[in-house]
């Protein structure tokens, strides 16, 4: 069964290019284009690996990340950002990856497949 | 065959392989920091538009050498630039910031053939030289003929447009 993943993006051009590029790997792909419509879908059934953007519109990203963590249960958490020094060090330990925008495809899947593979216990490669 | 003209094309080859990479991390810049920040009302497509086709244009010129026709109004490469220049006039995009996702384009061409023209290919400075000249030359006349396309549809007041704001 294909793992699912929720994407978690405001930009739709980028949501697309995510959803296309996970879709084309096998993955089932939702996505959220904000905070509240990230957490309901979690609510329902959780999904095998989220994707967070952390510059949603009107959205604390800590906030979110502690509410994604608190309801999609074991669902690890890959963090794409311009900008990925947001996050402090007590958050950072709740996701499994950082990817750095613009990220390489190879890294963007290569992340993923990490995470899901391991749950997200190992860290992350750094980015070429 | 010399070793620059290897070097040519093995650049295209990697361009070939490598090439919806170079775009998506175009489309990541020109969405998060660029002129598309905050447009909702554009889908991928939308943003890619021609950029594909103008890939193919700098591999023909690694492929095969320079083609100063294609480039002239009513060549291939000419008509494909001044396709993606007017699509960007319509989407509200001014002509500098057309230059500048130009910019951001050969910024990320650079970083790949950087990144992954085989090492074991050792080039030398005359083959590096070369590769600049013919990338590079391929993408000075896709600018050329995309501010020639728009001045093509005689726009009275350009500053009717949105503000250009800078990315980096």
């Amino acid at each position: 069964m294909a793992k699912t993943v929720l994407v978690v993006e405001d930009d739709g051009p980028i949501a697309e290019m995510l959803e296309q590029l996970l879709s084309s790997e096998g993955y089932a792909v939702r996505t959220a284009g904000s905070g509240p419509e990230a957490l309901a879908l979690v609510g329902g059934e959780a999904p095998d690996l989220i994707t967070l953007d952390l510059a949603l519109p009107d959205t604390d990203p800590a906030a979110l990340l502690r509410g994604l963590r608190a309801r999609a249960g074991q669902a690890p958490v890959v963090v794409i950002s311009a900008h990925p020094d947001q996050l402090d060090a007590g958050h950072r330990a709740l996701v499994a990856a950082v990817v750095q925008k613009p990220f390489d495809i190879d890294v963007m899947l290569e992340n993923i497949a990490r995470v899901l593979s391991t749950g997200g216990d190992t860290p992350s490669r750094p980015e070429a | 065959m010399d070793s620059s003209q290897v070097v040519l094309g093995q650049a295209a080859d990697l361009l070939a392989l490598r090439h919806v990479n170079i775009e998506l991390r175009w489309a990541q810049r020109v969405v998060t920091f660029g002129h598309f920040q905050g447009r909702g009302d554009l889908h991928l497509a939308d943003v890619l538009d021609h950029v594909p086709l103008l890939t193919e244009a700098i591999i023909a010129v690694l492929r095969d050498g320079h083609q100063p026709d294609a480039f002239e109004p009513g060549g291939e490469f000419y008509n494909r630039a001044r396709t993606h220049a007017w699509t960007r006039h319509e989407q509200g995009v001014r002509p500098e910031e057309v230059v500048d996702e130009l910019r951001i384009f050969r910024t990320e061409i650079w970083r790949e053939l950087r990144h992954r023209l085989p090492k074991e290919a050792s080039l030398t400075v005359e083959d590096v030289f070369v590769l600049e000249e013919h990338v590079n030359y391929a993408l000075d006349l896709i600018v050329g003929a995309s501010l020639q396309a728009l001045r093509e549809l005689d726009i009275p007041d350009w500053s009717q447009l949105p503000p250009f704001l800078a990315d980096d």
